[in-house]
């Protein structure tokens, strides 16, 4: 075990360095010169734009650049944004409370409603409450995203009136982002607990508990809930990094602050420093939580070994 | 207790019947898959008559009809140029089957190819494919989509190219784990030992055992690929106007919640109705194919 986390933990800056070099060269691959995306619309002359490359550095050689841009990465120097001139690490962090608020609800609220709703059905198989709870399942991996967007906005804000549609702040500012981004990831949640209790309700430690007496709810408790949860907490990494990857489309459309919307427009205005630093902040976030949560599970499940 | 079911003349007759047979004969007990199996063939059937069923010019703009809801005319609205919402949705519809199959076929042969080789050679190569794989399979589809939209520019070729290559390692992946088991078997030691080349054994001896996985992921990832494809172009990221594709059509409609539901709601409709059709016929297939998978997956 110990092997293991060693291992991941020396394999977390490698990872980081290919993807902060793929990151820094998609600035080459970028249609067009950076300096001149620089200046805009108002290019005087082609004697500014070379005086502007010069000035950026973009005349060194290539490694020396690269050199620079992850000697500034490391101090969370990223540049300036292009459009608010700000320092892109500022506005980074600045943006981060409100993704991190919206992704760790729709976290809790798909584990809350597919927890449930996948237990319900493997205690019912094959009856109308195994049925509706996989249709709902099955309702939320068909909806895209963008769309349940729209339809809770059209429904509670504009014809209900009860929450408001966009913007961010304040509990009611957050209920329909929430369900919007972790209606999907609970679908995903409940179908998995469906299939793992069902496993689970076949082993042979479940009739043994029975036989021996163990009351009903102890039996369920202790063995088939505890072992039905591995799964879930496996996944749980992944549908973290889904979750905060799904922020850019309820981002966008709620019209709230935060990570995701902060890479879409950077795509859109061709703010290239501000996809960098996005697209690096949000990699080493993925890699953190897969990390975590593969030593989490080692150490929740003793069956697993790493060798 | 499952034989007792079977007359005599039921019994498996599984060593002369083929692979696709036998998940056929499994297929078509499953009323769901059945009823998933029809509406992809009337979408098949949309998508490719689509342009010439379609009432109206999908990009035909009226100034007398914007805005204006379902109605004799235009049984699904028009949008705030006027557009009929039906035409457009049904000229998606091509768009959208051919880019999710599109893409999934390329993702599926890039993948089956790499997989192929990097679990039949291993050692070097297979380590760095694998550590690769890593590193993109830790991204979700739609966020390593969009890094390629960034790097390209927003068009529907380069959408199509962003999302295969987003799917890419899935298939890796899968072929490869199929791969380490498929050429244990004694019979890829026979092909080898009667002289057969690496590419022949590949090929004739190793690739059949690959499909069937291959088909289920493929089913249910051409479903993904129209998602994320929709939500790109939702973003603006994707098809550019005034192309009828789904997401962007639906993106139209951001502004007009409030006076024309219509033009969100139909092509979203559309999506939904896919890949709901999609995940039920890949979730049979794969129930049906279940003895080939069961052990490789």
């Amino acid at each position: 075990m110990q092997r293991y986390i060693l291992a991941r933990l020396a394999v977390f800056p490698l990872a980081l360095l290919v993807i902060s070099a793929i990151v820094f060269l998609m600035l080459y691959m970028l249609p067009g010169d950076p300096a001149e995306a620089l200046l805009g619309p108002n290019v005087v002359s082609a004697d500014q734009v070379e005086q502007l490359r010069e000035q950026l550095g973009l005349n060194d050689p290539l490694y020396v650049q690269y050199g620079r841009f992850l000697g500034g990465a490391l101090r969370g120097d990223f540049g300036r944004s292009l459009r608010s001139r700000r320092p892109v690490f500022e506005e980074l962090l600045t943006q981060l409370p409100a993704t991190l608020e919206l992704t760790f609800g729709a976290l809790g609220l798909a584990i809350a409603i597919g927890f449930p709703l996948g237990l319900l059905a493997a205690l019912r198989p094959n009856t109308w409450v195994d049925s509706l709870s996989m249709l709902i399942a099955v309702a939320g991996l068909a909806m895209p995203s963008f769309w349940l967007c729209m339809i809770l906005i059209f429904f509670f804000s504009v014809h209900l009136g009860w929450f408001p549609a966009t913007g961010q702040g304040g509990l009611e500012r957050l209920v329909l982002p929430v369900f919007a981004l972790g209606y999907y990831a609970a679908s995903l949640i409940a179908r998995l607990v469906r299939s793992a209790t069902l496993e689970v309700l076949r082993q042979d430690y479940i009739t043994t508990a029975r036989a021996k007496g163990l009351a009903g709810s102890i039996v369920m408790y202790r063995h088939v809930m505890k072992n039905a949860l591995i799964p879930v907490i496996t996944i749980l990494g992944v549908q973290f990094g889904f979750l905060l990857g799904g922020t850019v489309v309820v981002e966008t459309i709620f019209g709230r602050p935060g990570i995701g919307r902060l890479l879409v427009d950077g795509i859109l205005y061709q703010d290239y420093r501000v996809v960098q630093a996005t697209i690096i902040f949000i990699a080493t976030g993925f890699l953190t939580t897969n990390l975590v949560v593969d030593i989490v599970y080692g150490l929740i499940d003793p069956r697993i070994r790493y060798d | 207790m499952r034989g007792a079911e079977h007359t005599p003349s039921e019994l498996p007759t599984a060593q002369s019947a083929s692979l696709l047979s036998q998940s056929w004969r499994r297929l078509r007990r499953n009323h769901g898959a059945l009823v998933g199996l029809a509406m992809l063939v009337v979408l098949g059937v949309i998508a490719i008559a689509g342009p010439y069923i379609a009432p109206h010019d999908p990009n035909v703009i009226d100034p007398d009809l914007v805005l204006s809801g379902p109605h004799g005319e235009r049984l699904l609205g028009a949008d705030q140029f006027g557009r009929d919402i039906l035409s457009r949705v049904l000229h998606g519809a091509r768009l959208s089957l051919q880019l999710g199959i599109t893409t999934i076929g390329i993702a599926a042969a890039i993948g089956t190819i790499v997989g192929l080789f990097s679990g039949y050679k291993g050692g070097w190569s297979d380590f760095i494919i694998q550590r690769a794989t890593d590193l993109m399979l830790i991204f979700p589809s739609l966020l390593l989509a969009l890094f390629v939209v960034a790097v390209m520019g927003p068009s529907i070729r380069n959408l199509m190219l962003a999302v295969a290559i987003a799917f890419v390692p899935i298939y890796i992946r899968l072929v490869r784990g199929s791969v380490l088991s498929a050429k244990e078997n004694v019979y890829v030691d026979a092909a080898r030992a009667t002289g057969c080349s690496d590419l022949r054994i590949m090929r004739k001896h190793i690739l059949p055992n690959v499909f069937a996985p291959i088909i289920v992921l493929a089913t249910l990832g051409v479903g993904e690929a129209i998602v994320v494809a929709a939500a790109l172009g939702f973003l603006g990221l994707g098809a550019q106007p005034p192309t009828p594709e789904w997401g962007a059509i639906a993106s139209d409609g951001r502004n007009f919640l409030r006076q024309a539901w219509w033009i969100t709601t139909f092509p979203g409709i559309a999506i939904m109705l896919t890949v709901l059709a999609l995940n039920i016929v890949g979730d049979a297939l794969r129930d049906s194919l279940d003895p080939v998978i069961r052990r490789r997956m």
